[in-house]
């Protein structure tokens, strides 16, 4: 967020007995101290809260910092001032309940964690990615949908493996395609002209 | 019951995975379904690499019924899909054709010039024509002049014999977004022409320049290559790339990478940098006597992070400063550098290539340095290769080190009886690559290598040809205490390796190996070709 924007959000919620406190001795003079720091130094830093709701009408609380980084799109919302955090929850019809919550936990753990070593992130997204295929996809048009660009590369990368090297009937298996579509005259034609592929 | 969700998922996110999927796996998917091949169809992005296509016909003569019919199978499939985009209304995003053959050979250069052609009516964005080198004048393949109205294209990039016409120099080329452009070992028609298309790319950001030949006279057989590259009012210029120009002029502000490399024939050059002072990443080669105008350069260039120089210097000494310096790399194969003296406070790493065993002194240094060294070494070398270690100052810093022996034999020979005085430096990882013969006995390498330092970690290659199978498998049981060595240090005061080593953990691609059954089993499973991994054993003293 802009500083300005968290200046004017500070200097709104602070009491006016307070912004009076706003001065310090520096080199003998009184200077008046920006109330923003006052602020932050008395209460820490604002672990400010956003809600998105899921299309089953749940809410879900999570730090706005955590989605701003990951998002582009909730990113834009706050941005752009379209969101306003008193009243206000972003709507997220095309995401369950289940699958959001997955989401906010992936970008939560990222946040934290981003210090972490490559192999322990590697590993979590590996435990993390354990669902079965149905919430893989469902992940995947969420990640999609919000624009979260790191869980979208780590999906399309499960994706890619399920489909390298594999030969046509073992992907049809895994990709569960029980009818493929084409005419017996259709199956056999590219039979011939791709035998590799199978 | 799970359903087949896959098959029926937005199409831009079908075409993303298939963006990231070798050209063969992504081909493949349009058999899966009638739904995939719709996917596979609506696709803008075609990757064509003849390789693909005749791999199986290779040793063929090019008039053999299985060639021609390869080839038949080649241009039906790369029409049928620029066909079936263009009947869809969607746009040929990306065309890159890769072709090893010769195409007046091949009888195919009317239909490379039909796609081209479809491609740059249909929107492309990134052209990629990489055709094999030619060695005959008359046989390159002509760019067809449709290329010039291409206004959607942001990336050119044209490899190997590919003519390109004077025609050119009268058509206004339409580059308005043309972001990247490459050429690499093209002939130019006539005079002027690497200019014109240059000065027609207002918004380049990269530019690719390399092995560029300048040839109007048809039926001589003389190479004459582009002698001068002039840059001047590209204000968004971020990279360029420059291989064999001997006279470099570059007013570029907003330059941040550059990569510049001399004719290899005499290395004489003319590089003028001088309003970059932007620069982020220099990478030299093959430039002869270099030093005053390099210093001078580096002072001019205080951002400058990533250095590189190849085979740069021809005098025993070499100075380097940059207050920003990052990355610092020298590889050096002359065999005669002495000293490398480093006046860098921000640097990370130094990485140092060569058969010389200079002294490496750091003026100042971050906490952060850490100097990898990768080395040929042979028996001349021996007693240099530990004064190398002592000589880097400080000590500390070296953190790995990579060897390359193609005579282990000779080495071995020429040890004679170790003197060890001190302890050695600690390191922490040694790479192994080391052409053994069956005749090298394994053991006073160990003992050499290890009493010339102490690594944290031995990595050994296991490309097939070095054939390290045998030693990977004799070291290990040396390590586990199965095969006796002896080791001269009762009298030392100093931990010697042998009685150290407390713990040995063998890593392969993430498994460890307890016993030596499993890794024989292991390397004997490894396929025949080159494995570029490498096995690795750590050691705790």
């Amino acid at each position: 967020m802009e500083l300005l924007c968290i200046r004017q959000w500070i200097s709104g919620l602070l009491p006016t007995w307070l912004s009076a406190w706003c001065i310090k001795p520096v080199g003998g003079a009184l200077v008046r101290q920006e109330p923003e720091y006052i602020l932050l130094a008395l209460m820490g830093s604002p672990l400010k809260k956003i809600m998105l709701c899921s299309s089953e009408k749940e809410i879900f609380s999570v730090e706005e910092q955590v989605m701003v980084q990951h998002s582009v799109i909730i990113n834009n919302m706050i941005e752009d001032g379209s969101y306003n955090h008193e009243e206000s929850k972003i709507p997220l019809d095309c995401v369950d309940s289940k699958t959001l919550k997955k989401v906010i936990d992936y970008c939560t753990h990222h946040t934290h964690h981003h210090n972490d070593n490559q192999e322990d992130l590697e590993a979590w997204d590996a435990q993390f990615l354990n669902v079965d295929s149905n919430g893989l996809y469902d992940l995947l048009m969420a990640a999609n949908y919000l624009e979260i660009r790191n869980l979208l590369d780590l999906i399309y990368g499960t994706i890619k493996n399920m489909i390298k090297g594999k030969k046509i009937d073992e992907i049809r298996r895994i990709f569960n395609i029980k009818d493929h579509g084409f005419t017996p005259e259709e199956e056999e034609q590219n039979r011939k002209e791709y035998p590799h592929f199978y | 019951m799970e359903m087949d969700r896959i098959s029926f998922l937005p199409k831009a996110i079908l075409h993303d995975i298939l963006g990231r999927l070798p050209d063969k796996d992504a081909a493949r998917t349009s058999v899966l379904s009638k739904s995939w091949s719709e996917t596979w169809f609506s696709f803008p992005i075609l990757s064509a690499c003849s390789e693909n296509f005749f791999s199986l016909a290779r040793t063929l003569p090019i008039e053999h019924p299985l060639w021609l019919s390869k080839l038949d199978i080649f241009i039906g499939y790369v029409g049928k899909r620029l066909r079936r985009l263009c009947d869809q209304g969607l746009a040929v995003k990306e065309l890159k054709l890769n072709l090893q053959y010769r195409l007046d050979r091949m009888h195919v250069s009317h239909h490379v010039d039909q796609w081209i052609q479809m491609a740059a009516e249909n929107g492309v964005e990134v052209l990629e024509l990489h055709l094999a080198a030619s060695g005959c004048m008359d046989k390159w393949y002509n760019l067809p002049l449709c290329v010039a109205e291409a206004k959607t294209l942001t990336k050119l990039v044209l490899i190997g014999g590919i003519r390109l016409d004077p025609a050119f120099l009268k058509h206004s080329l339409k580059f308005f977004s043309m972001r990247t452009l490459s050429l690499s070992c093209i002939l130019f028609g006539g005079e002027g022409i690497m200019e014109h298309f240059i000065s027609h790319c207002p918004l380049i950001e990269h530019l690719t320049l390399e092995h560029l030949t300048l040839n109007f006279e048809l039926y001589t057989f003389r190479t004459v290559w582009v002698k001068s590259l002039s840059l001047h009012g590209l204000q968004k210029l971020k990279g360029v790339d420059v291989k064999g120009i001997q006279e470099v002029y570059i007013d570029a502000p907003n330059l941040e990478d550059l990569s510049y490399r001399a004719l290899a024939t005499d290395g004489s050059f003319k590089l003028n940098l001088d309003s970059c002072t932007n620069l982020r990443c220099l990478s030299l080669c093959h430039l002869m006597s270099p030093d005053k105008w390099l210093l001078e350069l580096l002072y001019k260039t205080p951002f400058l992070e990533s250095l590189m120089l190849h085979n740069c210097c021809s005098s025993e000494r070499i100075n380097i400063s940059g207050p920003q310096l990052k990355f610092f790399t020298l590889s050096h194969f002359y065999d005669n550098l002495k000293e490398v003296n480093i006046d860098a406070p921000n640097l990370l790493s130094c990485d140092y290539m060569g058969i010389d065993k200079p002294v490496i002194s750091f003026q100042r240094i971050s906490d952060q340095l850490e100097v990898n060294a990768h080395m040929h070494i042979n028996h001349r070398h021996i007693s240099r290769l530990r004064e190398f270690f002592q000589n880097i100052k400080p000590q500390k810093v070296l953190a790995s080190l990579s060897l390359f022996i193609f005579e282990p034999l000779s080495i071995t020979e020429s040890l004679g009886i170790l003197r060890i005085s001190s302890s050695p430096p600690s390191i922490k990882c040694v790479e192994l690559c080391v052409l053994w013969d069956n005749e090298a006995p394994y053991f006073p390498f160990m003992n050499w290598l290890l009493s010339s330092c102490f690594p944290e970690s031995i990595s050994f290659s296991l490309r097939s040809y070095f054939k390290m199978k045998a030693f990977i498998v004799y070291f290990y049981e040396m390590l586990m205490g199965s095969k006796k060595g002896k080791c001269d240090c009762c009298s030392r005061s100093f931990k010697c390796w042998w009685h150290g080593l407390k713990v040995v953990k063998v890593t392969y691609l993430g498994r460890t190996y307890e016993n030596v059954e499993d890794l024989k089993a292991m390397l004997d499973a490894l396929p025949e070709f080159d494995a570029e991994e490498f096995i690795t054993f750590g050691l705790e003293l």
